[in-house]
């Protein structure tokens, strides 16, 4: 069993990126491997938007993500300079810049690059989706 | 003795876009915290060392300026695409900083010995 870390930079719907992001974390899990941390990076920020209504027809992509993070419990940051950049908050980061509401799924969580520095020292593969 | 490089950090994009400033924060980043990290410039990423810029004017930060940061942050393996350096008429002896020419086939090379690569 190997660990992995998969650094996602693609917004959803945007390029195909963020969803082979999401069928790779799928299939290394399905295979018995485990995921140290999901690095949501850039435009890939917007994965973690609660806002996201895609057309009824269309695959939820922050929802699929959401229920995959909560399922396996999987550590899913998201950068903190990238989401604030691109409206992503959650709770803590609307009342510390006093803003009228969040927006950031349960399961994410915001944090640094030290995040992506850490699964860079302690995953055995790291996988960069970059659009 | 030459060691492997533990991370090697790609950058495509021209340096006024956000994913060349995402690398270059990454690749600092890593410096922080002592990874031994290797940066390559290929395509368009290698406008980053157009000499004397100015983009007060088009508000992108330069991150041209940026650049000697590099060093002070223990990164010292600089690799840049030659064939694209000649395609924006740049010659290695005019860049700003000291960087180590990549020939056609040699990234994979350097890939290889890499414990990871992140891409940008």
């Amino acid at each position: 069993m190997s660990s992995f870390a998969l650094v996602i930079q693609g917004a959803p719907y945007s390029s195909q990126s963020a969803l082979t992001a999401y069928r790779y974390c799928e299939a290394v899990l399905k295979a018995g491997h485990n995921i140290h941390r999901l690095f949501f990076y850039q435009d890939g920020v917007h994965n973690a938007s609660g806002f996201c209504v895609p057309p009824q027809d269309e695959f939820h992509l922050p929802r699929a993500w959401q229920r995959l993070i909560q399922q396996h419990q999987i550590d899913a940051v998201v950068c903190v300079a990238s989401a604030l950049k691109r409206g992503i908050v959650d709770q803590a980061e609307t009342q510390r810049h006093l803003l009228t509401g969040s927006n950031m799924l349960p399961g994410f969580s915001i944090g640094g690059l030290g995040l992506l520095m850490d699964a860079l020292a302690n995953a055995d593969r790291v996988v960069t989706f970059a659009p | 003795m030459n060691v492997a490089p533990m991370l090697l950090i790609i950058c495509r994009h021209s340096g006024w876009t956000a994913q060349a400033a995402a690398c270059f924060e990454t690749t600092l980043t890593a410096g922080v915290y002592d990874q031994h990290t290797a940066l390559v410039l290929l395509e368009e990423a290698v406008t980053l060392l157009f000499p004397d810029q100015q983009t007060d004017a088009v508000r992108p930060k330069s991150l041209a300026q940026q650049l000697p940061a590099l060093e002070l942050y223990g990164i010292n393996m600089v690799y840049v695409d030659t064939s694209a350096l000649a395609a924006c008429g740049l010659e290695l002896a005019a860049l700003p900083i000291a960087v180590k020419p990549l020939q056609a086939g040699e990234l994979a090379a350097l890939v290889a010995t890499a414990k990871h690569t992140l891409v940008f």
